[in-house]
This record gives C-alpha cells, structure tokens and sequence, in this order.
C-alpha cells in the first residue's frame, strides 16, 4: 500500500480523446450552418455541426455494429444523434478552461429533446479537431439537475462528466436503454398542460378558477380589454424561500380563433393580498426549442405584467419561465 | 478506518523520473508524528492536525511544524493533480506540459519544519535548536495551508482550496498567459471569444471583438481553405467592413493599420489564463449538509479494498489480461492500416504505418524525427497518420471491454448482478476494471507517450506492440 498510496493518474487526463476533422466535415458544416439570422448564431451552428461530425465519426468507429443517424434539431449549442435505441446530445463549446460545460435546460427538461446521453465536445476549430470531454447518462444529469437551482441553462461543472467514453461504450452493449432514460414520462417532468383541452372544459390539477384566488382586498382580475372573453385559470407559482410568502399566480386565458388557432394571453399577478408583484420579475415565452419569443420584466410597482396576447395552432408547443434572481420555473403547454 | 497515507507521503519534483518527473517520498517524521499523536484521537485526522498546526491547543513549535508537515504531504497530491488536470484542459498541440508548471507550485523539500507566526502572515523556519528564523524560500504547500480557513462554517475541502489555490498561483498564471495558448493564432483566439470572457473589458475592445467576430467570423466559415486551418489575417476588405461597423457604433477608427493594432491588442490581453478559467469553486453546494460535496476528479485514497468476491474474479482475469491485450493489438494494428489505405489522403503512406510505430518504439524516435525518414510531409501528417496516443487510447479501451465482458459473464454466474445490468453496477465494474488495467499496464504506457526527450520505450505495453509489429510486418 505505502508503494503507491495514492492513485494518481488517470489515463484519460494524460490521452485526450481526440478525433480530427476532415474536408468533407467543414465543407458540411459550413452548407448546413448558413442561413441563420445573426453571425453568432451562424458561428454556433457551424461549431455544433464540427462537434456533430466528429462525434458521429468517433462513434462509428468505436461502435460499428450500432446504426447511426443524425437527427436535424440544431439548437443553441446542442445537436442529436440516434445510435441504435439511444438518442445523444452532443454538446459543443470552444473552451474549458472554465471547467463548465453549459446545457440547454430544455434539452434535457422537454420530454421530446431529452437524451440517454449528453457528450461534451471541445471545438478547435483552427486546429481542425475535436476533443471530446466526457459524457453524462441523462440519470446521472438528472440526479445532478435535482441539486442545484433552475435555471435556463444548466451550468454543470466539467467534473461530473465522465471522462471514460469506454463506458458509453459499455452501456451500449449491456443496458437498457430504458434503465437511463424511462420511456414513460416520469413524474419528475412538468406536466405539459393541454389547452386544447380547457375548451372542452377539462382542467389539470393546480388550475384553478379565478374565483379561488381572489380575495377582496387583492387586486387580481384579469382586468384588460381583450380578456373578458375565453376561458380563464390561474396557477399558484412558488418560487421558492427568497420571495417569502410571496406566491405568484400565472393567469391563463384562452379564445379560440379562426383556423383551427387558439389565442392565448398570459398574466403574472401577485397573490396573498399583496399590491405589487416584485421588481425585476421576468416572464418569457419560450418556443418548443427553449428560445426566447417574447419576454417582460416587472418595474418597481407593477400590479402585474403581461405577455403580448399571441395566437398559435393547435399541437403547438411552448413555454412560459418566470424567472427572478437565479431562480425560475418553466411551465410547458401544448395548445 | 485507517488514516490515510498521504499525510506521510509527499509528491515533489524528480527529474530522474523521465517519464512523469515527479515521485511520491516517504516522510518518516511526519509518519511518526501521525502515529504518535494523531492515530489515537478520535474524530477527524485532518481537523486535528490543522488545529494543532495553528496552535490551538497550546502546542509547542515542534509539534505545529511536525502537523504542518503532515499536511504539506497531504496538498502535494491535489497541487500535482491540478498541474495535470490544466494541462488537459488547454488541451490541442499546446506547448508545454505539466511538468512545467510543477516548478511553481510543488516546490516543498518534505524536510523543512514551518511554522507560521501568530498572525499567520508569516512563514518562519524552526531549526533544530528549536528556535524560529525567518524564511529565506517559501513554500507554496505552506502558503496554501496558510490561507485555508478551516473553521469556517461551509468550508470548501482542503484538497478543493489547493486545487483553486494552485490554479491562482502568480507565477504559474503568468507562465500559462505566455505558454499556454502559443498554438493558437490571435484570430482563433478571437473567434473563441464570448461574452463572458468579455466581462472585464472596456467598451472599447468590446466592440472591437463584437465587429471582428460580424466580419472574419462570417468570412471564416464560407472561405475556410481545405487542409489550412491556421486562420489567415484580415485582409483589406474584411477591416474596411470592420471600420465600417465601428463607425455605426460610434467608434472612429480611420486606419486599416491602427484596427490591426487594436485587435492585436485585445488578443494578447485574452491571451491571460485569468480571462478563460474560472475563479469560482467548483464544488458543489449541498444545501441539506451544508457542506460542499468535494469534487469527483480530485485525488482520493486509493481504492484497494475491493469486494472480496471481485477481487476473486480479479484475480481470476488476472492472467487473461496479457492475451486481451495481445488480441487488442493486433485488432487495431489491422483497424489502422485498412482504415489508411481507405483513405483517399493517407492510402500511400499505409505501408509506412508499421515501420513508422517501430520507429518510434523501438528506436525512441519522435514523430518530427520520424517524418523525413518516412518521406512524410510533416510533423503533423506523421502524428495523424501514427497516432500512437489514439493507438493506445483504442487498445485500452478494447481490453477494458474485453475485461469486463469476462467479469460480467463470471458476475452474472455468481448472481451478483441482474441481467441486463443496472447502468451504476456496469459503471463501478468498468471503473475496477480500469483501475486495475492502468496500474498493470497502460498507466506507465501512456506516461511514455507523454515523456519529453530521450525517452525509453520499455513498457509492457511497447514490449507486446514490439512483437506483434514485428510478426505483423513478417505477415505482410
């Protein structure tokens, strides 16, 4: 024991998992990343296509018996793969000398975006190589998520990652797939609220009718013009100690429209007799993919804030975020 | 629980040790010192000695300097750990290794008794007449352990503080501004550029980074030249674009000279290491202990106490383990060279693949020694198309797999496992398995690769890739 009492090494900080990248990959990522309405995003997509391809390279390799195919969502900073049962989400950064690797929250929150595995990937672009950084099981990512507070993208330190790629490997051959990431929806994911539904008069639990929220002295009414239509219900929203009793109530209010559309007008109102909701509150619409439509932040002394009134068709998914500090909650809704 | 061994063994610098330059020293009194006035106490070995090494139970100066010792052997492991671990995070042909950042940091003799002075600000050396005299070389171990505040509520772990402090050393943050991204041009280090480096920066150079990234980052992906990844430098047009941007945005900057300049400017200020890594620590927070849970990465005690059951299956693969490696040799000697001779680049050079690995083992060569004899063009095409690290890296994974598909078998035999297995189980049975694999073997292989000049290549591992080269190169 004295001999060597202390292990040290780990191979895989000594041999980086490198893969090179060839022609045909810039060439490909440089006709799939145009297009894009700013130069940010351009460059980002062009990095997550090198990360795609060299991932799909390292893969195909390594695990030939395993058919792979791409998948076309390409978003912020992930991108997918199906290899055979399992789904990856390739991560691309340019740099980890921050020991961080930033992750979508929707791309493991949203049912239809979560992966078994999410692979970081480092992009050296003028070096034309990858190195890839290490992987994490979405249980694992999961467990991991539950410690730390919400936010729209998930900062998780390097260090969880797994820096065997072996192991993916491993799971591969021996696991279910089911064992990483559960085929049913667990109850740990949002609800996805149905409002297609509300029309037929059929109400998730936790929303409630105006009634049940209002109180004399408050000050909750969906008051504006446009609403005095449509079906409306609340939700009580608790963000956590630092607002103390200071519960939110998100109003929800749907018309239908024309062409088969729903109209939709979403509300944040202060509950508990209270007069203003807190400053720099920010309620946001995301779209399916985690990006941000719309957005608006409370003032010192708003009574509540409002997203513009949208319209969408039916099947459509998207999601509210109230967000304050480094805290936030997502709520997902399918129209 | 025993007390663990790092606190009587110190990792310091040894350049007779080709492969790694450092080695691990047994430190007799600080050993003695563990077993004589530590091992009885209860409770925590690390709480005690710190308390006694600030003198809080009234200890006599020996007695603090002997605890100080102790726990000088126990940061060297994290302080060597975080060399390595920067290292692999620059990551790309960067141009220099941890060794050469050992010299800032892991500069304790493991001798010396320190103490420090009331006030904690001062390092004051305790000779063998038992009386103090100012320090003439300070140790980095001891200003490590100075600045740790051990009673905090919520500390960090003390392997965590040395870790942070060893990434904020002055000197070795300067040796890393100059060194550590010398393989990048200013334009790449540019286009990496984000808003979070950003942070500190005038509004000035800001916008500087935010034009160049509109203008040459556009530009890079439509015009990028197949095989020159270097990134060229802005030509006329692009800083025209550029000047033209600045002006929309208030900016004034009339010559094509002068923006070069600024841009230069702002590329060497990202060349710091502060800009890119991060100050915070990266443990993390469990609010129901209120503690911090210490990283995965950083060094624990060695795990030897196996499961009795495994270490017999260990045992058992012991000796399977030399025929895995065999076959995986072979295996990736032929995946290699039909892999080249697929390729429309390298199909020519495929028959060099197995003089150029013997080159390289046998005769120690480096890649740029290796390219001319080989009629290669380049350094570079010689370490693509050897790769003796990736080689390696694809030899020991398959004997991993080759391993635990063994174990699995024999686990599942003895019904220790359900079938399929759980994804943890699998996990901790690879971690085992890689554990013992790299102690037997590809811990000291992979040491090799990385080794500077006049390297041996003596391994068990380039002893097996020696023969079956040699067989292979018989066969063809």
């Amino acid at each position: 024991m004295l001999d060597n009492p202390v292990k040290l090494t780990n191979f895989k900080l000594l041999l980086s998992e490198t893969v090179s990248m060839g022609e045909k990959s810039f060439e490909q990522a440089k006709l799939m990343s145009q297009h894009n309405r700013s130069e940010a995003e351009q460059w980002q997509k062009y990095l997550n296509y090198l990360a795609l391809f060299g991932v799909e390279g390292w893969l195909t390799q390594r695990i030939p018996e395993l058919p792979i195919n791409r998948e076309s969502i390409n978003f912020l900073n992930v991108s997918y793969l199906k290899l055979g049962n399992f789904r990856v989400c390739v991560i691309a950064t340019e740099n980890v000398l921050d020991e961080v690797i930033t992750i979508p929250q929707s791309s493991i929150k949203n049912p239809e975006l979560a992966a078994h595995f999410y692979i970081a990937v480092e992009v050296l672009e003028e070096a034309e190589e990858i190195i890839i950084r290490g992987f994490l099981r979405y249980d694992e990512l999961q467990n991991y998520c539950h410690q730390v507070n919400l936010l729209e993208y998930y900062q998780i330190p390097l260090e969880k990652f797994d820096l065997e790629l072996n192991h993916l490997i491993l799971y591969c051959h021996y696991v279910e797939p089911s064992a990483i990431l559960p085929v049913i929806k667990s109850n740990f994911w949002e609800k996805t609220t149905k409002l297609s539904q509300w029309v037929q008069g059929v109400f998730d639990e936790g929303w409630l009718t105006l009634e049940s929220f209002i109180s004399p002295e408050a000050n909750l009414a969906l008051s504006t013009r446009n609403v005095t239509t449509g079906i409306k219900r609340g939700k009580l929203i608790d963000l956590g100690m630092q607002l103390g009793r200071n519960n939110l109530a998100l109003l929800v209010n749907i018309t239908e429209e024309a062409e088969n559309k729903l109209g939709v007008l979403i509300q944040l109102h202060p509950t508990h007799g209270e007069r203003y909701l807190p400053a720099n509150l920010q309620l946001s619409l995301l779209s399916k993919s985690g990006k941000v439509l719309q957005e608006v932040e409370s003032r010192a002394q708003d009574n509540y804030i409002q997203l513009k009134h949208f319209k969408g068709e039916v099947g459509v998914y998207f999601s509210i975020s109230v967000k304050i500090l480094n805290l936030s909650i997502v709520e997902n809704f399918v129209l | 629980m025993g007390t663990s061994s790092r606190y009587w063994n110190i990792w310091r610098i040894n350049l007779q040790n080709e492969k790694v330059g450092y080695k691990s020293y047994l430190v007799p009194p600080a050993q003695e010192f563990v077993a004589k006035e530590v091992v009885n106490q209860t409770g925590d070995t690390q709480a005690a000695l710190l308390s006694y090494f600030h003198g809080k139970n009234s200890a006599e100066a020996r007695v603090r300097a002997q605890a100080g010792l102790c726990l000088r052997c126990y940061i060297s492991n994290p302080i060597l750990k975080a060399c390595q671990k920067i290292d692999n995070l620059f990551g790309g042909d960067k141009s220099f290794t941890y060794r050469d950042l050992l010299s800032f940091v892991l500069n304790d003799d493991g001798k010396t008794l320190v103490i420090l002075d009331s006030d904690r600000k001062t390092q004051l050396v305790l000779n063998d007449n038992n009386q103090v005299q100012p320090i003439t070389y300070k140790f980095f171990s001891v200003k490590v352990l100075q600045t740790f505040k051990s009673d905090s509520h919520s500390r960090m772990s003390l392997d965590n503080w040395t870790y942070l402090q060893t990434k904020q050393n002055p000197e070795l943050k300067d040796f890393l501004s100059e060194f550590g991204f010398q393989h990048l041009s200013d334009w790449a280090l540019l286009n990496r550029t984000r808003p979070k480096q950003l942070e500190r920066f005038s509004l000035l150079h800001r916008h500087l980074v935010e034009v160049f990234h509109i203008v040459y980052r556009r530009d890079r992906v439509q015009q990028r030249q197949a095989g020159i990844g270097k990134c060229p430098d802005p030509n006329n047009t692009q800083l025209q674009e550029m000047i033209k941007h600045l002006q929309e945005r208030g900016v004034i900057i009339n010559a094509t000279l002068d923006l070069i300049k600024g841009l230069k400017e702002v590329a060497r200020i990202l060349r710091q290491y502060d800009i890119w890594s991060s100050r915070e620590p990266l443990e993390v927070y469990d609010p129901d202990a209120k503690s911090y849970t210490p990283r995965g990465d950083l060094p624990t005690d060695f795990l030897n106490e196996l499961e009795l059951e495994q270490r017999e299956i260990l045992d058992l693969l012991h000796s399977s383990l030399k025929s895995a490696l065999c076959e995986a040799i072979n295996k990736e000697i032929h995946e290699r060279i039909s892999t080249l001779e697929k390729s429309k680049k390298y199909s020519p050079l495929a028959k060099q693949f197995i003089p150029g690995l013997q080159l390289y083992y046998e005769k120690g060569l480096s890649l740029k020694e290796i390219a001319p004899i080989l009629g290669m063009t380049s350094w570079d095409q010689t370490r693509r198309i050897l790769n003796p690290g990736e080689f390696l890296t694809k030899v020991r994974d398959f004997c991993v797999q080759q391993v635990v598909k063994r174990m699995l078998e024999l686990a599942i035999e003895k019904g220790l496992t359900k079938i399929p297995p759980e994804p943890d189980y699998l996990k901790t049975l690879a971690e085992e398995v890689e554990t013992f694999v790299d102690e037997e073997i590809f811990k000291e292989a992979a040491e090799e690769i990385r080794a500077g000049k006049n390297r041996s290549m003596d391994s068990l591992y380039a002893q097996q890739l020696c023969i079956a080269l040699k067989n292979t190169h018989q066969c063809v």
